[in-house]
């Protein structure tokens, strides 16, 4: 349209009217919107290819773990992104769903283990604590190609060895679990070389299941006859060789520790299979005790107290170890309701080097020393502890005797034990004093008493009695009678006596001054002396005798009184 | 009289009588020199195209992670809808309707209301409701601030940028487009006719 043709009205049909063709209804502006659908697009495809997997992880709690918030690493590289959190429907556990990128979807299988890193303080390690910032976060460890899984249980703590780390893992068989943790270090020479991955009971309680992990190329110190030891903790033995008490290193001290070592007597056996089963000892000692494979077993009935002798108390003969206490029990028979003390022991033959020409079978051997008289005796090993070992020799005064046996096993005969001669020396002289009629001594006491009684209050002695008192006072009178009219005569001699002694000594004075002491006279007045004292002790003996008896006077010496 | 053969100024009501533009022309008013209407060519293509970008790239900038940050290990990813939540949130509930209505609802209703009126009419088909639908969109538009919501994005992660890693998503990009397109289509958006096109199908 022209600004003409727009003012006037006219019409010119013979002026050609132009075709009139429609534009592209696509102009190149449309490139814009679709390059933004295409990028739109492309990030949509992008986004649900790479969509990866969406799992659930069970834990018991959520600390630390916030929806969308919350990341899944492995190796520290975000693998994944926590997108709700809820509670189990009854309530034990939480359910974390979480949503994995693509690459981790061959990685998702039934061995993958999810844990939540969070600071913390154990096995002797700290670890997390870059968590103390950012927040905790779940880490991954990918699991073995196979079966894929989408619902996980998370474990509680982190798991000791990841999956990638070379290394070989094998079982251990203990009595008890000691001190061991999970991450407890496994030792080489004092090297740590593996850990301790986790442990479980056996079915039937009763033993622990201990595995570990042994990181390459250290796994292939491990030989089928390595011994393990528990290096952990503060080991103290009491035996009959006295205390002993073994630590590790202050890490195993606190934390516990494995050790080992194959033995240097041994040859060295096989390398060993991953799983295979070894032994826990529980100290380093019993490693190295050699190993006999060939057994003996023996049964003892001790009839004294077993107190003090322990399984493993060694066996001995003439002081060296032979073999061991296996089992000590207490046997009831209910038919002649006695109490026996089996005690089962090992002996080693192989500890015995044997000379001479070899026919007979070892145990055969045995039985033969059995019969020629091998007993075996209980002995004190160390007085302070009071253990107990059994010593075995030769009684050859005992008579030759028939070799018994308890089931499958052949009886050494008991003889007493050091002890047991002491406490049956005592126990005999107890018997003895027990034996002592007492009863009887007292019976025939309390008779021969009341007889004295009936006696003593019998008339016939109140009568003697009464006669005994007339005949006392009739003595009585008698002697005053004598003091009265026999002492002044008495006297009267004494004085007599002393005059004559008198006159001698001023005699002798004389004959003193006369004489000279060594003149003969002075010997012969010597023994006259001499003679006048045993004169004058006669006298004397006179008088004491008179005093006593002056009825002599009357009666003369000798003669009884009436 | 033709009503189509003459315009009114927008600004001064001077009538003015139609006349044939030159591509890319521009009437003008001869008493205050508005403009008076541009060269029709392509303008319906254009605006259409333009709205139609935007209302993809609206739909990526909300759908994809807009600004990821990482302060010492606490790491925070959002969406570009995260911050007008966090307004929300933190107890500023007519802040943050105020950037969900000027950033992001305003300019969607501008695009998609552009795209509802253009697309039929490119095929000279009526949309329903057409003027209603347009006097919206007229209505709208000034209210659509993609480019403050943008300006106030980027001073935020300057100034974050010290303190935190802060990665740009996919949807910080879309956004800080659309920015663009949502005024590349207002400025191609030929009103004129749009409203001859009302007139003439009425």
């Amino acid at each position: 349209m022209s600004e003409n043709e727009q003012g006037s009205s006219t019409i010119y049909y013979d002026v050609p009217q132009a075709i009139v063709r429609r534009g592209s209804r696509f102009g190149l502006i449309w490139l814009i919107p679709i390059v933004a659908a295409l990028v739109g697009i492309g990030l949509a495809v992008k986004a649900i290819i790479q969509a990866g997997p969406t799992i659930t992880i069970t834990f018991k709690s959520a600390e630390g773990l916030e929806a969308g918030k919350t990341r899944i690493k492995y190796k520290d590289v975000e693998i994944g992104k926590v997108e709700s959190i809820r509670l189990s429907e009854d309530l034990a556990h939480v359910t974390v769903i979480a949503k994995m990128v693509k690459e981790t979807e061959d990685y998702l299988t039934a061995d993958t283990r999810f844990w939540v890193v969070r600071a913390r303080l154990a096995a002797g390690e700290v670890s997390g604590l870059g968590t103390l910032f950012s927040g905790a976060f779940i880490a991954m460890d990918p699991g073995q190609p196979g079966k894929t899984s989408r619902d996980f249980t998370g474990l509680e703590r982190p798991p000791v060895v990841s999956m990638d780390t070379p290394g070989s893992y094998y079982y251990l068989r203990a009595a008890d679990l000691g001190s061991l943790e999970i991450g407890s270090p496994v030792y080489y020479r004092q090297i740590k070389v593996g850990q301790v991955v986790s442990y479980d009971m056996t079915d039937d309680g009763s033993a622990v299941i201990i595995r570990i992990f042994i990181q390459a190329p250290d796994d292939r110190r491990v030989r089928e006859n390595t011994r393990f030891w528990d290096a952990g903790g503060l080991n103290v033995t009491v035996d009959t060789k006295g205390i002993n008490i073994n630590t590790g290193s202050l890490v195993a001290l606190l934390i516990g520790g494995i050790a080992f070592e194959t033995p240097m007597n041994l040859a060295p056996g096989e390398e060993a299979k991953p799983d295979h089963t070894f032994i826990l000892y529980s100290n380093r000692d019993q490693i190295e005790e050699p190993v006999y494979t060939s057994k003996l077993y023996f049964i003892t009935y001790f009839d004294e107290s077993v107190r003090g002798l322990v399984k493993g108390a060694p066996v001995e003969f003439r002081g060296i170890k032979i073999g061991q206490v296996l089992d000590v029990r207490l046997e009831f028979d209910q038919q002649k309701l006695v109490f026996r003390t089996p005690v089962l022991m090992a002996i080693e033959p192989e500890r015995i080097t044997s000379t001479g020409e070899r026919h007979l079978q070892s145990d055969q051997l045995i039985t033969k020393l059995i019969s020629k008289g091998l007993c075996a005796q209980l002995r004190t090993g160390v007085l302070l502890t009071g253990q107990l070992y059994i010593s075995l020799s030769m009684q050859h005064k005992a008579p030759p005797k028939e070799v018994t046996y308890a089931g499958p096993y052949p009886i050494i005969p008991a003889i007493p034990g050091a002890t047991e001669e002491i406490t049956t020396g005592l126990a005999n002289f107890i018997n003895r004093l027990e034996k002592l009629p007492v009863e009887e001594i007292g019976g025939d006491l309390s008779v021969s008493l009341k007889q004295i009684k009936k006696l003593v209050d019998s008339e016939q002695t109140a009568a003697a009695l009464t006669a005994l008192g007339q005949t006392l006072t009739q003595l009585q009178q008698f002697s005053a009678t004598l003091n009265t009219q026999t002492a002044p005569q008495m006297s009267a001699i004494l004085d007599q006596l002393h005059l004559t002694v008198d006159q001698a000594q001023k005699t002798l004075i004389a004959a003193q001054n006369m004489t000279d002491s060594r003149a003969p006279l002075a010997y012969d007045l010597q023994q006259m002396m001499q003679e006048l004292a045993k004169a004058g002790r006669a006298v004397s003996v006179l008088a004491d005798y008179l005093q006593r008896h002056p009825e002599a006077l009357i009666y003369g010496k000798g003669a009884p009184p009436p | 009289m033709d009503l189509d053969a003459y315009v009114a100024c927008p600004e001064c009501d001077l009538l003015h009588r139609r006349q044939t533009l030159p591509s890319g022309g521009v009437a003008k008013c001869t008493r205050c020199g508005a403009a008076l209407y541009r060269s029709p060519r392509n303008s319906l293509d254009r605006t259409l195209a333009m709205a139609a970008t935007g209302v993809i790239l609206l739909i990526i900038a909300n759908c994809y992670p807009f600004l990821s940050l990482n302060v010492e290990g606490q790491f925070r990813e959002t969406i570009l809808i995260t911050g007008i939540v966090e307004l929300y949130r933190q107890g500023m509930p007519l802040v943050a309707t105020l950037v969900l209505l000027c950033g992001i609802v305003f300019p969607f209703i501008e695009l998609a209301g552009l795209v509802y009126l253009l697309l039929p009419l490119k095929f000279d088909h009526r949309p329903w409701r057409m003027l209603t639908v347009f006097l919206v969109i007229r209505a709208v538009g000034p209210w659509g601030m993609t480019e403050v919501y943008l300006l106030g994005i980027l001073i935020a992660i300057i100034k974050l940028t010290s303190m935190a890693d802060i990665i740009t998503g996919a949807a910080f990009y879309a956004f800080a487009l659309l920015s663009f397109v949502v005024a590349a289509a207002a400025a191609s958006l030929n009103a004129d006719s749009i409203w001859q096109r009302l007139t003439v199908r009425q």
